[in-house]
């Protein structure tokens, strides 16, 4: 479901402990592949399985900026088009996001804060997938008062 | 000819010293990392299929522009696409598709940065911490500087021996503004299952 950018959230309307709507990302080889292309990093880990399990994972997996880009869409899809994002991490990879699962990415609102003229959010994200943490960190956001 | 046998030795820690060594310093000594392109519609366009990311300020010029930005902005998490190198070949360099193994892979632009310590087979990253202090907007050409190690952690875990290690690097954009400090920690390592052959780390 696309997301509606016509809608733009508030600072002020945003809650602590708040929970923003979760997103789930398949990854197959396929996909996989596609981000390696798009992201530049070929190595061969993210894709291709026999050197993946030679260098010690049960296959290819998403890489950190796959990581990344999933959080950002789901932040990016809170905050709408006037949110701006400040910071990414720190972003800990905890398991291997792999090909052949789900990655589930949920966040909610750790903290709000005032700075000078801009209104800042701490979002705490983490992705699963097959019921396993692979990634845990926060993002730093401002919204429009 | 890359030698692994450190990480056979019951002193395999002792190996990464000069890199212990190293911290402080910038590894790169002073040398720039140039992203291979400028940041293009068409390599945003790429970087947001897999994601199905539709936020329009990564695609349309007008949208961008009424949120105050000069243009159609880059995801922010796509940083590392903006400042990658050249995947393994350049005009001018010599040939490196040289073996028609399947799995044989060319050297990678990037592995060829310059790091004391013993010779790995392996790595991946594991942590990263990004602060964005601007966009970086279609156009813009990228480059990273000082990449300056923080620490280093010898370490053996599941999949092999070897280190984890932090290095914090400034982005800047073509008019020498900074656009980002980032932080990232890596763990390089031989795998135990490749042990004894010869391959390029490509974590």
């Amino acid at each position: 479901m696309p997301a509606d950018w016509s809608q733009q959230r508030h600072w002020a309307e945003i809650e602590v402990g708040q929970q923003i709507p979760s997103l789930d990302f398949p990854l197959t080889i396929h996909r996989l592949v596609v981000h390696a292309g798009a992201n530049l990093d070929f190595a061969p880990m993210h894709h291709n399985p026999e050197v993946a399990r030679a260098h010690g994972a049960p296959d290819v997996y998403a890489n950190n900026v796959f990581v990344q880009g999933m959080w950002e869409r789901a932040v990016r899809e809170f905050i709408g088009l006037a949110g701006v994002i400040k910071k990414i991490g720190p972003l800990r990879m905890t398991s291997f996001a792999l090909a052949g699962t789900t990655a589930r990415v949920t966040g909610q609102v750790a903290r709000k804060w005032r700075r000078d003229a801009e209104h800042f959010v701490e979002f705490t994200m983490e992705s699963t997938a097959a019921d396993v943490v692979t990634a845990r960190g926060a993002i730093v956001a401002t919204l429009p008062a | 000819m890359a030698d692994y046998t450190w990480a056979d030795r019951d002193d395999w820690q002792a190996a990464w010293q000069p890199l212990i060594d190293a911290i402080g310093t910038d590894l790169d000594e002073g040398a720039e990392v140039v992203g291979a392109d400028e940041i293009e519609l068409s390599a945003i366009r790429r970087y947001l299929e897999p994601l199905e990311f539709d936020c329009p300020l990564h695609y349309d010029d007008a949208v961008a522009r009424a949120h105050g930005y000069p243009g159609v902005i880059a995801p922010y998490s796509g940083l590392a696409t903006w400042t990658t190198q050249a995947i393994s070949w350049l005009p001018g360099d010599p040939p490196v598709y040289v073996s028609d193994g399947r799995n044989d892979y060319p050297p990678l632009r990037s592995a060829r940065l310059k790091r004391p310590g013993p010779d790995t087979n392996a790595g991946f990253a594991t942590d990263v911490e990004c602060e964005f202090h601007r966009p970086f907007v279609v156009g813009d050409r990228l480059r990273l500087e000082g990449r300056r190690l923080l620490s280093v952690l010898p370490k053996e875990t599941s999949v092999g021996r070897g280190a984890f290690y932090t290095v914090e690097v400034t982005v800047l954009n073509q008019h020498d503004a900074v656009v980002a400090t980032q932080t990232s920690t890596s763990y390089s390592y031989v795998a135990r299952a490749r042990h004894g052959k010869d391959s390029k780390d490509a974590g």
